[in-house]
Parts: C-alpha cells; structure tokens; sequence
C-alpha cells in the first residue's frame, strides 16, 4: 500500500489544480516509495494522458464510448474496481463537481476516509494530515485521516506542480469495464460556452455583491468597467439568490475558488465565505460605502465610496489612460 | 438569543421572535431608509407581514386570524421596531377590529373579519380625535343622526393615521346630544366606514405632513352615509367600546417602543465600540457607557411592565393600569435611548446613512400618542393612588 | 412520495469575523452570542421538499436530525414551514462527529423512521462543511445519489434532478429511492412560515431518541472519530491593510484608483 492514485476528469483538463494535484501525488510517492497512477476518464482524455505521463508512472486511460460522457455511478463504480486493485495507499483528486460528489463515495466503497478541499497537506506517522478553511473560511483545521485508502480531493492551486521524470510514464487502457447503475443517470448535458474563459482561470475579475442593488447596474455599470480592465464578472451569493444575475457567477466557499492577479470588489461586504472563493487572488481592491466593511481587511487598496459615483467615474479615468 | 425576557420565555415565544427576525432581516436599513425618503407606504413589508398572517394575530382562529393572545401580538410589534422597521404603517390591522370583535354582530364579524384577516381588507383607520378634542373624548362633536336605514354623518377629525392605505374605517360620532344623556360618556356610538365610498360622498381627507414618514390626515364628513348594518353594538355604547379596545393598543405601542429602546442602545453599543477616539474605542470612557447602560436599564424594566399588562389581559384579568404604566414606561424609555444613541454616534447621529435620526424622529411619536404622557399620569395620581382629580 | 429532509442546525454563520471566536483546546467555534440557525442549504433542501409536494401533492415529509438538544428549536421551525413529522436524534457524545459517524446515525433513523422514497440533505454545512454526508448516508443506505441539485421535479413516478457543474448544466433522472444533496438557488430560498404554523409547532409531536435506540455501535458513535479527526483548530492571521487611495476630492481619489487597477492589469 504505498501507491498514489490520481483520478482526473476530462472535462477539467490538465489545468493549474491538476498540475499542483500531480505535484502532490509525486511527493507522496516518493515519501512512501511507491508508484504514481493517474486515472483520466472521458472523452478528450487521450490528450490530457500524454500531458500527464511525463510527471506519473502509469496512466489509465478511460475514454471508451461508454466512459466519454460523466455519470456518477458508472464512474464511481470503475474507480472502485481499479483502486480495489491497486490497493493504494492515497486516492486524491481536483476540487470540481465530479470530484467532490465521488470522493466520499469512493472512500466508504474502499473502507477508507476522505475529506476534501485541502490547502496543505502532510503525512504524521504514516497517516495524511489535510489543512482546509473551516466556518465559512474564519478558521482553519486540521484534519487526520483514520482509514486506508485516504482519500482527499485537493485545491490544486495551493500546491507546487510535479516535475517531469526522466522517462515518461506508461499510457494503459483501464481493463475493468464499469457496471451502469439505472437507479439513476444523466439524460440531458447542456455545456455552456458563454465564450468567456472560466472564473477559475480568470486574471482579473470584477464582482458585485449586494451592494450593487439589483440587476441593472451588473449590465449598465459593471459590465463595462469589467470590459475596460479585461475582467470577468463575478458575484456574491447574495447577489445570485436574489435572481440578479446567473448561478454561474458565483464566487466563495460554496461557489467557485478564483485565483485573479486582480479582484475588484464592488458593493460587497466581504463576508468570510465569499472570501474563501478568493483566499488565492494574488490583489484584491474593493469599491464599498462601509469603511468598516470586511473586505478592506483583505485587500490591497480600496475606496470608500458609493460605486454608482466611483464607477463611472473610474471608467471615464480608465478610457483616458488607456489612451 | 439575545431577547428582552425576564421571565422564563416559553421557547414558542423565543421561535416567534426569530421569525419575525428573519422576515424583517430581508426588508434591511436601506429599505426603510428609501421608504423614509420618499415618504412612501412600506406596501412591500406590510404584504410580506400579511402574507405570512402576523397582521392577523389577534384575529380568532374562527374568523381564520392566527387567534394568538396580547403578548405574541405586542412580541412581533417590538421585534419588527427592534429589526429597524416600524411597525405604525401596519399596527393598527392588528388592533382596530378589536372593536367589532367584542361589539359586532356574529353577521358582521363574518363579513369582515375573515376578510381582514387575509389582508383583502385593510382596517387601518381608527377616527376618533377630532380638532378640539383629543383626550377629552367625550366632547366630540362629529354627529351621526339616524334617518331611515343610514346613518348621516358630519363633522371633523384630526390625526387619523393610515387613511390612504385603509379601506375601511372605524368611526366614534355622537348619536345622541350631549345634553340629552345622563352621562357625557354616553351617547357615542361606533362605526364602520366603507372609505373608498365615504371619499366620493362626502369625506375630504386632508393629510398632515409630519416630521416622520407617517401618513395621518385631518378628515372633513360631510353628510358622509353609513349604511344602518355598519353601526357596531347599540347605538349610544360606543365609548365603552372604545375604551376596552385601548389596553391591547396601548401594550402593543408600548411593545414597539420596547423594540425601539433595544434598538437604539444596540446601535450605540455597536458605534461604541467601533469607533476609535484617542486610540480607544469611545465605548471605554464611562461618559459614553453609563448613559447607554442607564438607558438598557429603563428599557428593560418597561419590558417587564408590558409582560405583565400582556399577560393579565390574556388571562382575563383587568390590566388597564398595568397597560398605560407599560406604554408611559416604554415611551420615556425608548425616547432616553434614542437621544442617548444620537449623543454616542456625534455627528453621525443626525446623519440618515446611520438610521439613528429615523427612528429618533418616529420613536419621539409615544409619547405623545395613543395618549398623552399627562393623560397617563392624571390617571395614576387619581385612580390609581387616589389623589384628587385635577381637572 | 416519503420525503426525508437531514437538517443540521449550527452557529449563525453570518457572525462576523471580529466576534468570531474558537476554542483551540476543544477545537470547536465558542458560540458566544451567536443565535443556532438551521444551515441555509438544508433550509434549502427542505424548500425543495415542499415545493415537490406543492406540485405532487399526497407527500409526507419528515425532518431528521442529529445535534445537541438545541437542534430541536430548528426542527421546530421546519414543522412550522409545514414538514409533516420531525425526529431528533439527541448527541451527547462527540459534538463534532465525523461525517461516516453522522452518516451511520442517520441512516439508522431513517431505516427506525420507515422507507423514505427521497432523502435530501444539503450539499455541506456552514460550520464544517465537510460536504461528505449525503454522499456516505448514500453508501450506508445502499442508494443512488446526486449531489448539488438546484431543481428536483417528479415525472411520472420518477425524479428529474437539474443541477450546475463549472460546465454548465446537467439533468439526471432518477428512480426512488435516492439521496439527493441540494445548493442554494433562487427558487429554493426557504419559505417565511406563517404565524399560526409557528405557534403550531410547538404543539406538534416530536421523536426524540439517542443512539442507544438506533441498534448501531453507540460508543463509535459517541466517539464519532475513527473516519477522521480534527486534530487542530487555528484562526489564520491573514488580514492586510487596506491602501485608501487619497486625494481632496473624488476625482483625484478615482484617478489614484485607476491607475493602480491598470499598474496591475498593465503588466499581464
């Protein structure tokens, strides 16, 4: 039991988490001497394997007909079969949807314990000590897993990358074929390309929260203040419950984790969950009327002020210099 | 939870006032801060109030009201001034057809109350003071004559609140002459006022603009009918009928400026301990602390007075002293802790973004009205300690 | 349909965060002043309960959890919104059980409350947000489950369950039973209870058991950690001070702005 899985899905790509994901399975191989696997399934996999094999030893390949498209059961059926197998000593995995939704699951098929969102993570006698934001991101923990396989799905972002071994490892069709479960299954995906680059991968992001007041002022104030600095636009939980702008903007604990060389902060409290979607933005800045407000303790530089007077303004300052 | 209880609160106690919390938490400062300004109706948090049937507390269950008692009534009244809201633009839904509860006639308490209860009717308005006489009264001088199946009214009133957002009204006039009764409490006699036909025959509503956002109005009746099955009772009851309706509206006011009180000192322990003054918090000098605790202190000894007035009236038991003592108590209460809360935030106490110079402005309100601070006191120096009657 | 709805009831998690405070000995958040609230994404499952049987009809839908006694105030509150039956498992051991520990527990009381068709829970819990127990009760109750749903609907016997990924959106359909865990969404904001269903309430029966009743493993229980265990608690220090721009007037202090927002989109 001293081997490494990874699962990976196609859909996330061999991006930034699953390279600092990577970088954490090769450090714990080597810590207990074994072997690196890394599990890609879904359509498009065949790509990322050849990314990855130069940093494992053995991808599995799952991108079969029956395997291109995501179901739940179906992969969590197959992963099970294969880490049964392998008997590995840590199962991690990325922090996206498909990840999170298997991970427990996977670790109560294999008897073992799991936990997730992990900033750091360490090995104490043998066992894996994960670090995650606790209480809406106001405190942090420590968390030991008691049972074999642990395992962990991970913010790959908080982790340094894996370095690219002498030999490339070794790409492998996954043997085991999955048994569907008709309990329950995905009948209708709909991929929404809105033509923008994911929140996640965002460099520069204005958000709104529930200060901004409505709807309108996302279109008519935010949305070209968001265009003049290349920025998407994001926003609080707030501001998405109250139906103003879509589910997908949303950034937090419950949201998505954004890692922006820049954050503007427009209308928003800085309520310590929104701030735990944040906590890897490189500069944040924020627009508020509170000067008490808590996002001014967890940013660079800011303004009090209203932004129905700050904005238009800043938009007028930053059509001037960008002449 | 933080709650104003001393007794042991029954944990159904404790529950209602989370909910009313939790309703009142999605109508927040700004809401009332934009109502303030525009001198608007807070039509969106009446309905929300109305929808969710606290308006229909004291409504029985017979009449689909919520049938709860005095003290849930004046609960959801000081955790709705407590959240920062006011709770005048909606109170009197709760009180005023406590006249045509006890008074009406099965026929009439089936037309209407369900109907109140719901929030399809809103009974708003209660015209009772007119321009010469606010305590006095008996002295009133709008007449009602009877001729044939209606009653004609004419005459004046002043100060009749919520007129605009009221479709109907309930109306003390004179029946019978002053000198024709042997007692000057006899001889009025109760309405119910359809407004929407009153304003088109006959009735001039003039409204009074007033340092708060608070719709009341002068009222001119001008041979204004009123259908024979709208008199309440028997004719030339009526100021009986008033009078029992007062307790509950006195409780229930006095809950709201309890919430008000615990409002203001919350506001000023929140600034206190903020705002930082020759690198100390403002809230470490004495001079600003011991006006905040003094002033605690007198809102939650009125509390106490409006859980024993709410509760004796529930149980049946007279409480008519207990109800001015808890609305004299709570008026001077809220109003100490409103000027103290303005004096802890200094230049940011008259400012509108802080809400303390709003509810400075609307709480000042109790102690002039459902009655007087004097009126309170005259009744304690006399029927209470048997001093002799001064007027 | 026999809906079961998991709730949790913890502290306010809107305290804010120069009250917040932790105990790192007991490796728990000291309440404080704080009020104990029903954690907002199983409010948000239980809105989705109801709203299934505003449209079904004919469902009955209990509330369940597992909590210190206070977790009653919060079951009482969900039979106020109109759940139908409420049971509360009372914890007298560990107040931060694992989540295979809360798992076991609740599977147990949904098996001791009868078959349930539908079991919802919400996605995590504002406290530890450990996300894990819907999926473990799953496991425990050998069902299907979809996690992160925003819309459950019934179509002729069988559940249409929507939910959003970070690459759009995905519609399973399911056949009862299944365990499905909600997120919050517009149209599952909980419902305001109405004042007579407050009151109500408290005249309502609730069961109360402990883990004694449940025929598990109760001292496991109570111990509540050979899944995993907390073995720090910390308040990271991680506040900056925020650079006001200057300047006398707004124009001056917007310029100062602009120029540091581009100084820093400038150079990517």
């Amino acid at each position: 039991m001293k081997d490494i899985v990874l699962c990976l899905f196609a859909t996330a790509g061999f991006d930034k988490a699953a390279q600092g994901l990577t970088g954490v399975a090769q450090r714990l191989a080597a810590e207990s001497g074994g072997q690196v696997y890394a599990i890609l399934l879904g359509s498009g996999a065949q790509a990322i394997a050849a990314e990855i094999a130069p940093f494992v030893q053995t991808v599995l390949l799952g991108d079969q007909a029956e395997l291109a498209e995501y179901q739940p059961e179906l992969c969590l059926d197959l992963l099970v079969q294969i880490c049964a197998k392998l008997q590995p000593r840590a199962i991690l995995l990325s922090s996206d949807t498909y990840s999170q939704e298997l991970a427990p699951r996977l670790a109560h098929r294999l008897a073992g314990s799991a936990v997730g969102d992990g900033i750091a993570l360490t090995v104490n006698d043998g066992a894996l000590r994960i670090t995650r934001q606790v209480y809406g991101g106001k405190a942090q923990a420590v968390i030991e897993l008691k049972r074999t396989p642990a395992v962990a799905w991970l913010r790959g972002n908080s982790f340094a990358p894996a370095t690219a071994a002498a030999v490339s490892g070794e790409i492998k069709p996954i043997a085991e074929t999955p048994k569907a479960d008709l309990r329950s299954r995905i009948v209708e995906r709909k991929r929404e390309d809105t033509g923008e680059l994911r929140l996640e991968d965002a460099r520069v992001i204005v958000a709104g929260g529930r200060g901004v007041g409505g709807p309108d002022p996302f279109k008519t104030e935010l949305r070209p203040l968001a265009d003049l600095l290349g920025a998407q636009l994001a926003a609080t939980r707030a501001a998405c419950d109250a139906g103003w702008v879509s589910a997908n903007w949303q950034v937090g604990q419950t949201g998505k984790h954004v890692a922006p060389d820049l954050y503007l902060a427009v209308g928003l409290s800085g309520a310590s969950q929104h701030l735990a979607g944040i906590s890897e933005a490189k500069n944040v800045a924020a627009i508020n009327t509170d000067p008490e407000a808590n996002i001014f303790k967890h940013c660079q530089f800011g303004i009090v002020g209203d932004f129905r007077k700050v904005v238009p303004l800043l938009r007028q300052k930053l059509e001037a210099l960008s002449k | 939870m933080e709650t104003s209880v001393q007794v042991v609160e029954a944990p159904v106690l404790t529950a209602l006032r989370s909910r009313v919390r939790e309703l009142c938490a999605k109508y927040p400062d700004e809401y009332w801060r934009k109502i303030d300004s525009q001198k608007g109706y807070p039509v969106d948090f009446v309905n929300a109030l109305t929808e969710s049937g606290y308006l229909a507390a004291m409504i029985p269950e017979k009449y689909d009201g919520a049938g709860l008692g005095l003290l849930e009534s004046s609960i959801i009244l000081e955790e709705i001034n407590r959240s920062g809201g006011n709770a005048t633009a909606a109170h009197a839904q709760m009180y005023t057809m406590g006249t045509l509860l006890r008074h009406g006639s099965e026929e009439q308490k089936m037309r209407f109350l369900p109907r109140i209860a719901s929030g399809e009717l809103r009974l708003q308005a209660f015209g009772v003071t007119e321009p010469d006489c606010g305590s006095d009264t008996t002295k009133l001088k709008t007449k009602a004559v009877r001729k044939g199946d209606k009653y004609v009214i004419n005459g004046q009133k002043v100060f009749i609140s919520r007129v605009q957002h009221s479709d109907w009204m309930i109306l003390l006039a004179r029946t019978t002459p002053i000198d024709q009764v042997k007692k000057r409490s006899e001889g009025l006699s109760v309405f119910m006022v359809d407004l929407h036909h009153a304003i088109a025959n006959g009735l001039t509503v003039r409204p009074i603009p007033t340092m708060m956002n608070h719709e009341t109005n002068e009222l001119f009746l001008q041979d204004v009918e009123v259908p024979v099955e709208n008199l309440i009772g028997e004719e030339g009851k009526g100021f009986k009928y008033i009078l029992d309706g007062m307790i509950a509206e006195r409780t229930m006011v006095a809950g709201e400026a309890i919430g008000d009180g615990y409002w203001f000192v919350n506001r000023a322990v929140k600034y206190a301990n903020e705002r930082v003054v020759f690198d100390r918090p403002i809230g470490k000098n004495q001079g600003i602390a011991f006006p905040i605790a003094q002033a605690y202190a007198h809102v939650r000894a009125a509390d106490l007075m409006r859980f024993d007035a709410a509760q004796k009236f529930d149980a049946g038991i007279p409480a008519g002293t207990e109800a001015n003592l808890a609305k004299h108590l709570a008026a001077e209460a809220s109003w100490e802790a409103a000027d103290v809360a303005m004096q802890t935030l200094g230049g940011y106490g008259v400012a509108e973004e802080y809400d303390v110079e709003r509810k400075f402005r609307e709480t000042r309100l109790f102690r002039i009205a459902p009655l007087s601070t004097n009126l309170i006191l005259s009744y304690i120096a006399e029927h209470v300690l048997g001093l002799p009657r001064s007027y | 349909m026999n809906i079961l709805v998991c709730m949790k009831q913890i502290i306010d998690p809107e305290v804010p965060v120069r009250d917040f405070r932790i105990d790192p000995v007991k490796r728990q958040a000291e309440r404080g002043s704080a009020n104990l609230v029903p954690n907002i994404f199983c409010e948000n499952a239980l809105e989705t309960a109801l709203k299934l049987r505003d449209l079904i009809g004919s469902s009955k839908i209990t509330v369940l959890s597992y909590g210190a006694a206070t977790a009653e105030e919060s079951l009482r509150k969900a039979l106020a919104m109109k759940a139908d039956a409420a049971a509360l498992v009372v914890n007298d051991g560990n107040p931060n059980p694992d989540p295979l520990t809360v798992a076991r527990v609740l599977a147990a009381a949904a098996q001791k409350l009868g078959g349930f068709d539908l079991i919802l829970l919400g996605r995590e819990a504002g406290d530890w947000g450990s996300g894990q127990t819907g999926g473990l009760l799953a496991e425990e109750l050998g069902l299907p489950c979809i996690a992160f749903a925003d819309n459950v609907a019934a179509v002729d016997g069988k559940l249409r369950v929507r939910r959003q990924t970070e690459w759009g959106w995905e519609l399973s359909e399911a056949v009862p039973p299944i365990v499905i865990t909600i997120t919050n969404c517009e149209a599952n904001v909980p419902r305001l209870p109405k004042v007579r269903d407050v009151m109500m309430s408290y005249r309502q029966p609730l069961t109360k058991w402990t883990v004694d009743d449940l025929g598990i493993d109760a001292a496991a229980a109570r111990a509540g950690d050979a899944y995993y265990e907390v073995t720090e608690l910390s308040i990271p220090q991680k506040e900056s001070v925020c650079d006001f721009v200057t300047g006398e007037t707004l124009d001056e202090q917007v310029e100062m702005l602009a120029r540091r927002l581009t100084a820093i989109t400038g150079a990517l």
